[in-house]
This record gives structure tokens, C-alpha cells and sequence, in this order.
């Protein structure tokens, strides 16, 4: 006769134990992994915008937009200047605006959504793009987040809305990937929608000179826009 | 069993890829890029060894009756655990391998070696098999990598070596190109296998035919009546 107590109470030491373990490594990895995944879209916004002398990340607003779509501006809570909304870090040389970074997502990747970051010049130009996170095949869609493996990526910047952002199979003029199409279509879709969302809500909303004396270090007071 | 073999064994005789054909998901699934390859075989290697560990510590405490939920559990800790870790120190490498890794809590390699090994020997040898086990994985999976990247993308490791002149052989890096691969390794070890069998019989053979003519000074053995 098997105990049934016996059973169940090594099942709840294991199952308890387990949850102790992965709360404690919890504990440790979340600020790592938090401060990372900051690290890494800052680094973006380095590379998408042209060079400036602020800190966009300090200066940042957000910008409330209704979203939809098969391509959106990525609409999250800011939590420290507690808004809701697109998130845009703006890049300023010597007090005047020269572009703006912020993050577009597209619905249309081959498997899951495909985040970029943009940056646009105040002329509504493409100064830069940089994939942020996607989950396309790797060795074949993945080719995407680097210009080496697709030429197409350096191709968007310069452009405009009034020029062409669409891929050559779909008689566009930027490079797509042999045999992935569908993640070079969605990147350039999301950069097209990115365009637009700037032409349409983002145009003026942000201070076209530099809206607080230089900031010394990344340790000035936050919030001191909100 | 030694350790010495129970290390090796995992690398060519009981393969987990190659010759068990275990955990095919996350083969067939990554093996696109060396490099993809290697971080999952890795990121395998420490759930295998951990998982070994932890189970051949607590199976005695363990009733038959609930061991495969208990073990599935542990094996589901320790992947999540890895997955943290990586993502806190690994961050690019996580960005392209991290929809991957959950999945090893799936691979009938970890499973099976904790019910097949950890759950009958000590701690120290459910170490070295998972060890051994987890660098069989490694390799095949790495060496599927490398075939898959050089014909399907020109390169190995991100570096380029065929020139500009190799026409990319695109299905190698599609799903079914990791099918072809994989068949073509196997049957690649299975040759090998079999002429070293063969070599061995040889030898065997010579040496026994020498051990023959010594002891009959090389004279033709006498039939016995009946078998000419």
C-alpha cells in the first residue's frame, strides 16, 4: 500500500524548494537583466541617431499616440516619469534638435512581432534603424539585424516618406533576403509606419532646442521634464 | 563502470544525437549557425549536469511513484535558472538563442539521462555523465552547425570562407536541410563505425593465422578425414 502522504509532501518539498530557488535567482539576475536591456536600447539610440551632445536617454519625453495597425509606435508606461506612451529620446547639437529615436513595432514578422528602433531627422528623414528584439529564423529572417547580412538596412537611411521604403520583389528599391522575404518587408513596413507616426504626432511635440541646460551626468534628476 | 567510459560513452558510442537521436527539437531547430549551435549545446551542458547532480543527490528521498513530476520539476527549476542567469550575463547571446532555451526542459536527453543514469549511480558519476553526455551533444550539434552554415550561408561562425564565387545552398538552412544533415552524419559515423570493425576483424583474423603457423610451423593443417 502506497502512502499517499508520503507522496504528496515530497512533491510539496520539491515544488517549494524549486520556488525558492528560481525567487532567490530572481532576486539576483532582475536588476542585471533590467539594466541590460537598458544598456542595449541606449546603445541602439546611440547608433540610429546622428551625433549629438545631450542625453536622450535624461531628455526623453512621451508622447501619447493611438496605436493600430499592421506596423505601430510602441506605446508603453514610462514608469519613473510615470506616462503612458511612445517613448522618444531625442538627440540635440549644441541646443538644437537633430533627430529622434523611438520604437516601432511590426506585426508582420515571420514568427512574432519585430521590434525596431528608428531615428528620424526633424526633415523626416531616416537617420538610422536597429533591431531591438524579433524571433526570426535564425540564419535566415535574423539576417536582418545586422547590414552586413542585409544591405537593405543601411538602404532606409536617408529616405523619406516620399521615397521609396518597399522591398525590390515588391518593386521597391531596397534589398530584401534570399529566400526571407517576409522579415525585410516587415522592417521596412515598420520604418514606412514609424514615418508616419512622426509626420503625425511626433512633428513639434518635442522642443526643437534644448529644453534644460546641459546635464552634467546620467545621475541628474529624472522627471525634471514631467 | 569506469568513469573513464562513462565520460566517453556520451561522445561516440551512445551519442545522444547521432546515435540515440534525442532531443532532435532543439538539433534540428538551432543548427542553423555554429554559433547558435554552440550556445544551446553549451546552455544543455549546464542544465545536464546540474540536473545529473541534483537528482542523483536527492533519489533516495524520492518514491518511485512521483519521481518523473519531481524530476520534471527540478529539470523545469534549473532551465529557468539558466535562463535568468544568461539573460543577466549573456545578454546578446540570450537575445537570439532565448526563445530556445525553454525548450530545454523539453529535451528527452535531460529527462532520460536523469531516469537512465542519475537516478541509479552516485553524484560524482551523474557529473561526468552529464559531462560526457552534454559534450556529445555539444559537438554533434556544433559539427551540424558548421555543415549547415558552410553550404547553406558560405561561412562558419559568422566568417566567410567559401568566397563570392559559392552560390549559397539556401535549403541547408531550412527546416528541411537539417533533416539531410543530420542523416548524412549518422550515416558518416555508422561508415566509420564499420570500418573500424571491419579493421579490428582484420587484425584479429592475422593474428590468429600467425598464432596458426607458429604452432604448425607453417605446414598446411591436416584435414581430418571427411572435410577435403
Amino acid at each position: 500500500m502506497v502512502n499517499i502522504n508520503r507522496l504528496v509532501l515530497v512533491l510539496l518539498v520539491v515544488a517549494v524548494a524549486s520556488a525558492i530557488l528560481l525567487a532567490e535567482i530572481n532576486t539576483i539576475t532582475a536588476p542585471k537583466i533590467q539594466a541590460s536591456q537598458t544598456a542595449y536600447k541606449l546603445k541602439a539610440v546611440q547608433k540610429v541617431l546622428p551625433p549629438y551632445d545631450n542625453q536622450p536617454a535624461a531628455d526623453r519625453q512621451v508622447i501619447p499616440v493611438t496605436g493600430g495597425g499592421p506596423a505601430e509606435a510602441k506605446v508603453e508606461l514610462d514608469e519613473e516619469l510615470g506616462k503612458e506612451g511612445v517613448v522618444v529620446y531625442p538627440a540635440y547639437q549644441a541646443g538644437k534638435l537633430v533627430g529622434e529615436a523611438y520604437s516601432v513595432i511590426s506585426h508582420q514578422g515571420f514568427s512574432g512581432d519585430i521590434e525596431i528602433l528608428l531615428g528620424v531627422s526633424p526633415a523626416g528623414r531616416v537617420t538610422g534603424v536597429e533591431i531591438i528584439a524579433h524571433a526570426e529564423t535564425p540564419g535566415l529572417g535574423a539576417k536582418i539585424v545586422s547590414e552586413a547580412s542585409w544591405k537593405g538596412k543601411a538602404q532606409v537611411v536617408g529616405r523619406s516618406l516620399s521615397e521609396s521604403l518597399v522591398v525590390k520583389k515588391d518593386g521597391g528599391e531596397i534589398d530584401a533576403i534570399a529566400g526571407a522575404t517576409i522579415s525585410p518587408r516587415a522592417v521596412c513596413g515598420a520604418v514606412k509606419a514609424g514615418l508616419e507616426v512622426y509626420n503625425q504626432a511626433f512633428k513639434d511635440k518635442v522642443p526643437a532646442a534644448s529644453p534644460a541646460a546641459p546635464i552634467p551626468t546620467a545621475a541628474a534628476p529624472q522627471g525634471a521634464h514631467s | 563502470m569506469k568513469l573513464s567510459a562513462v565520460l566517453t560513452q556520451g561522445l561516440w558510442k551512445e551519442n545522444p544525437t547521432l546515435r540515440m537521436m534525442l532531443g532532435m527539437c532543439p538539433v534540428l531547430a538551432v543548427s542553423t549557425s555554429a554559433t547558435n549551435a554552440i550556445g544551446m549545446g553549451v546552455a544543455t551542458l549546464a542544465v545536464l549536469v546540474a540536473s545529473n547532480f541534483t537528482i542523483a543527490l536527492v533519489k533516495d528521498a524520492i518514491p518511485a511513484q512521483v519521481r518523473i513530476p519531481a524530476y520534471v520539476l527540478m529539470i523545469a527549476s534549473l532551465v529557468t535558472a539558466v535562463d535568468m542567469a544568461m539573460a543577466a550575463w549573456f545578454f546578446e547571446l540570450h537575445q537570439t538563442l532565448g526563445l530556445f532555451i525553454p525548450l530545454i526542459v523539453v529535451n528527452c536527453i535531460i529527462l532520460g539521462r536523469a531516469e537512465g543514469f542519475a537516478a541509479k549511480n552516485t553524484a560524482f558519476a551523474s557529473i561526468v555523465d552529464g559531462l560526457g553526455m552534454g559534450l556529445g551533444f555539444t559537438l554533434s550539434i556544433t559539427t551540424l552547425g558548421c555543415c549547415r552554415e558552410l553550404l547553406g550561408n558560405g561561412s562558419i561562425f559568422g566568417i566567410p570562407l567559401l568566397g563570392d564565387a559559392f552560390k549559397p545552398m539556401l535549403l541547408m538552412v531550412l527546416p528541411p536541410g537539417a533533416f539531410l544533415m543530420l542523416g548524412l552524419l549518422a550515416a558518416t559515423m555508422r561508415r566509420v563505425d564499420m570500418a573500424l570493425e571491419a579493421r579490428a576483424r582484420t587484425v584479429a583474423e592475422g593474428r590468429r593465422q600467425r598464432a596458426l603457423d607458429l604452432a604448425t610451423g607453417g605446414a598446411p593443417i591436416p584435414m581430418p578425414p571427411g572435410f577435403e
